[in-house]
């Protein structure tokens, strides 16, 4: 297939677009022409991406059509275009997190996530924008300039991995990467109409993630539709010795769907008050496909989830005051120009004020204050407890015989960029139903919710699947289930 | 939540970004604290909860976590080091002066 036919191909699933390249019904390098066309043709106005390596992809995709001509099988992924989130280091390229501070950074070594990418035969293209360090939900807080939401360009695609999603949503590329600490993969997901998985802590090596608190980060995939995101994860996951905290479990079968048929999938209906009509019309949507699919939905109690926003508003700035120490323009960083007789300590903090952008620097400034003496028994401390109940809360509804939790992924279809501007605590609440996922270390999953654009305000809306502890399989199953 | 040994929190959260080394001019930092101290009013709801007898959880999964053997293995050539430094003088990474009153 040639010319407008190839362009074609970039909108089927992830799983097609490999089978053709393997056979030779399409070739890799016509795929990734293709993919560079529609970035040059829609990103000056969405902004998904922030840098491209055209060469790179392009003579990697002509090893790919090489292979597929001596009749070599170049992987579950053969020449599916590809975007990776600006805090994944590459050894091409820079790696900036969307912020001044890594202006021009170029790490010397790639993460271990999207070395498996291309080692199952999809092809990188570049890097996509996002919030700085991965921190803020709407694509408004880079350095790199605001992502907007293809659906509607007035409103926020989300984040932190806002480009990761726009350019998946927009058709840029059928696959991206992006990472996911509080929900910087589903949420983004959820406002743009398209799949965001983020698996459990552990199961995808986080080696050259760009770390934002560690106990909390994982890397995650975007994709269309629920078997394309499993081809996805499934290329990503598995044990890597270059991270101590990567779990040393099988592979999760994800790519293969099982039956949900019997599956029994716990409801928190007290949490779902308060959500938009158009959530609350998209849910019960969601909530009847599955049941059409022999899901057996059932009311739980999670009562201590109420907590978990205020415990990741302590936990997670206090991870990022200590992993950005590192910031400081002598170890790493934008060194900040001085005047004859400035001291290093001057120069260090000259550096830290100008390199971060302020969403960062206020979570620092949290983080450093709820860690500092005198107060981190009563914040930092109190916020781990609170991380225990949220555990517990999943552990009883798991043991009452559940194989997952279903909730809407957000309480909002995508908001008008600037609506947050003046109340960061108003958009740290948009997270609610994603953080718990985070704290308790469970694979989640958002999927849009069956209706589409006759939901509400006829944007997309996500139904999110949370699921037990390595059982990514399950929870995409499911999520297909609604999707299909 | 405990009385804040400094004044406010106010003044809490001005030495904080003073100890995070984060130069800002007042005005931004004034706002940035004012940003913190609203979000601090409602993590602080967490006090209403039970909490009594609860361990607190630090890593989410137990049992995830290996620790590498004690062997030399492959790392960063020194080219690719003093590629990542902010300023370089082969083979030293420069750094402004930090003894003699730390004036560079």
């Amino acid at each position: 297939m040639t010319g407008g036919g190839a362009d074609a191909w970039l909108d089927r699933p992830v799983r097609e677009i490999a089978r053709a390249v393997r056979t030779g019904e399409v070739l890799c390098t016509t795929l990734v022409e293709a993919s560079f066309a529609r970035i040059d043709a829609l990103d000056e106005e969405i902004n998904a991406v922030v840098s491209l390596e055209r060469e790179r992809a392009l003579a990697r995709s002509a090893v790919i059509d090489d292979a597929v001509k001596r009749g070599e099988d170049p992987g579950a992924l053969a020449g599916v275009p590809a975007l990776v989130k600006d805090n994944l280091c590459t050894d091409w390229g820079t790696t900036t997190c969307a912020s001044m501070m890594l202006e021009g950074y170029r790490s010397p070594f790639s993460a271990t996530s999207v070395h498996k990418l291309e080692d199952a035969g999809a092809v990188v293209l570049g890097k996509a924008n996002m919030d700085e360090f991965a921190m803020g939900g709407s694509g408004e807080h880079s350095a790199l300039g605001v992502t907007r939401n293809p659906l509607d360009t007035s409103r926020s695609p989300g984040g932190s991995s806002s480009g990761s999603a726009a350019s998946v949503a927009s058709g840029m590329v059928p696959l991206a990467l992006g990472s996911d600490t509080g929900g910087s993969v589903r949420q983004p997901a959820s406002f743009c109409g398209v799949v965001g998985v983020k698996p459990t802590y552990g199961r995808v090596s986080r080696y050259g993630l760009v770390a934002f608190a560690s106990s909390l980060d994982q890397v995650g995939v975007l994709a269309r539709d629920a078997d394309s995101a499993a081809l996805g994860l499934s290329a990503i996951e598995g044990h890597d010795p270059l991270d101590m905290t990567s779990a040393q479990r099988g592979h999760s079968g994800c790519h293969e769907a099982r039956d949900v048929r019997g599956l029994k999938v716990g409801v928190p209906r007290a949490l779902l008050d308060g959500v938009d009509a158009g959530v609350a019309a998209g849910f019960e949507n969601a909530s009847s496909a599955l049941v059409a699919r022999g899901v057996e939905l059932v009311d739980v109690e999670m009562p201590s989830v109420e907590g978990a926003v205020s415990a990741y508003y302590v936990l997670a700035p206090a991870e990022a005051s200590s992993n950005l120490a590192r910031f400081d323009g002598v170890r790493y960083g934008r060194r900040a120009a001085m005047e004859a007789g400035a001291s290093v300590g001057e120069m260090i903090a000259r550096s830290r004020g100008e390199g971060f952008g302020e969403e960062v620097q206020r979570r620092i400034v949290i983080g450093t204050f709820v860690l500092s003496a005198g107060y981190h028994d009563a914040y930092y401390t109190t916020a781990q407890r609170v991380r225990r109940l949220v555990k517990n809360d999943f552990q009883r509804v798991f043991e009452s015989g559940c194989a997952a939790v279903l909730t809407p992924t957000a309480p909002s279809a995508a908001f008008e960029l600037g609506s947050f501007e003046n109340d960061p605590l108003a958009l740290y609440l948009q997270d609610a139903f994603t953080i718990p996922a985070n704290l308790a270390g469970l694979p989640s999953v958002s999927v849009p919710c069956p209706g589409g654009a006759s939901i509400g305000s006829g944007l997309p809306v996500g139904a999110m699947l949370t699921g037990h502890a390595f059982d990514e399989r399950t929870v995409m199953s499911l999520a297909g289930a609604i999707g299909t | 939540m405990p009385d804040t040994p400094d004044n406010t929190l106010h003044d809490a959260l001005v030495k904080a970004a003073r100890l995070a080394h984060l130069d800002l001019p007042g005005e931004r930092l004034e706002a940035l604290v004012g940003g913190a101290e609203r979000i601090l009013a409602h993590v602080e709801r967490m006090g209403a909860m039970d909490l009594e007898g609860v361990e607190p959880l630090v890593h989410p999964l137990d049992g995830v976590g290996t620790l590498s053997s004690d062997e030399p293995g492959e790392s960063l050539a020194a080219d690719d080091l003093m590629g990542m430094a902010p300023v370089a003088h082969p083979p030293f990474v420069k750094v402004p002066k930090v003894i003699d009153g730390g004036s560079s």
